[in-house]
């Protein structure tokens, strides 16, 4: 008798954190909306303070084509290459 | 089982586009035979993946959301008498071979290729019991208007599977209506419940009883369309009360009140169930927008592929 996994392996990624900034005074800020309803107030409030206190340039916001489908690898490149940081949040 | 398919075991059929995951022929297969099927019916599947694997399918995000839909599988054709399937009565429910494990096959693989774990990475709120199973077969012997698979361009002889990120049943009981309008109206009264008003597609399976009155004076499938798109709605009052109302819904559709669905051709209307029975359902999509669009291919034949 053969045994048969029904389940199949992830392929293995070279995926890295990104190094932990040290100050967030000045930095930039990349904001990615689900699109659903309140989240683009939640994140421009949010950026809002980064503003106020750390005295933060904040981006115009990017989106998705819908709440629920990853966000496209173009889209995520650019926030990557024009922010320090970015903050996404889920809105409903 | 992999004989049937004909390709090579690694060939990838479907792709979780967040994870990476990829379903090979050898994993469907392995949970085909998990599940029950006979081989006859693992076309069905490797067609279903392919139809799932579509980018306006959204598979992640329909499998993942608090949404809790599943994909519902309706399979047209020939394919449906030669396997076995059942298009007739409980053709939902249990007692046919093909139809359950079919559907069994595709929620073994959405859990154990995918890892769309309940609880986990499948978050759904309350999920429905077609979470288990959820695939059922066109009727063709009493269906008055054209199948699927012929509206959907295929050549004669050729069977095809849609899939559809469907949310629970809506039962339409009417036994006392005669007329479409009649009919019609109680269809469009349960697509337009306001649990259900959406932008998003509809599923509307018509049983035998009701398809013939509704086609006894002469409704074609696209009047069917036209009909249930205009009476499904609610007013825009109505909406805001309830807190439903989206500004960017109303614009995108451009009409005076909110309808489900942005046009009559977001309906599918198919035939299925028992011989005797005023009762039709309305499956409602998960998607609240336009996130995920339902998919169709053919089954076991290639058509236009490279």
């Amino acid at each position: 008798m053969q045994l048969l996994d029904p389940t199949v392996a992830l392929d293995t990624r070279a995926c890295i954190r990104a190094p932990l900034l040290d100050d967030l005074s000045g930095r930039t800020i990349g904001l990615l909306t689900n699109g659903k309803v309140n989240a683009d107030t939640l994140l421009t409030e949010t950026a809002a303070l980064f503003r106020e206190r750390n005295s933060c340039t904040v981006l115009d916001l990017f989106s998705k084509a819908n709440a629920s489908a990853p966000a496209p690898t173009d889209t995520l490149a650019e926030i990557a290459e024009r922010c320090d940081f970015m903050i996404t949040a889920s809105g409903d | 089982m992999r004989a049937l398919e004909g390709r090579p075991p690694e060939t990838v059929l479907a792709q979780h586009p967040a994870t990476g995951l990829k379903c090979t022929v050898q994993a469907a297969a392995i949970n085909a035979v998990m599940a029950g099927c006979l081989p006859e019916y693992f076309p069905v599947i490797t067609a279903a993946l392919e139809a799932m694997d579509e980018a306006p399918f959204n598979f992640h995000g329909s499998t993942a959301s608090t949404g809790g839909s599943a994909p519902l599988l309706i399979v047209s054709g020939p394919v449906t008498d030669d396997i076995g399937m059942n298009a007739g009565g409980s053709l939902f429910g249990p007692g046919n071979r093909a139809n359950a494990t079919i559907g069994r096959a595709v929620r073994l693989i959405v859990m154990n290729v995918f890892r769309m774990v309940p609880g986990i990475s499948d978050r759904s709120t309350q999920g429905h019991p077609g979470k288990y199973s959820f695939c059922i077969a066109e009727r063709a012997d009493l269906n008055p208007w054209p199948s699927l698979t012929e509206e959907q361009g295929y050549p004669p002889g050729v069977s095809s599977v849609t899939v559809y990120a469907g949310g629970g049943f809506v039962n339409v009981e009417n036994h006392g209506g005669n007329t479409p309008e009649a009919i019609l109206d109680t269809v469009a009264d349960a697509m337009a419940n306001y649990g259900c008003i959406t932008l998003g597609q509809s599923v509307v399976v018509l049983s035998p009883e009701h398809a013939n009155i509704t086609a006894s004076t002469g409704f074609s499938k696209t009047d069917v369309q036209r009909y249930l798109f205009e009476a499904a709605k609610r007013p825009v009052e109505g909406m805001k009360a309830l807190g439903k109302f989206r500004q960017q819904d109303y614009d995108l559709q451009g009409r005076e009140d909110m309808h489900r669905g942005l046009e009559p051709a977001d309906i599918l209307v198919t035939v299925g169930g028992g011989d005797a029975g005023g009762h039709s359902c309305f499956i409602p999509s998960w998607s609240r927008e336009r996130s995920s669009l339902m998919q169709s291919k053919p089954i076991g034949v290639c058509i236009d592929c490279d």
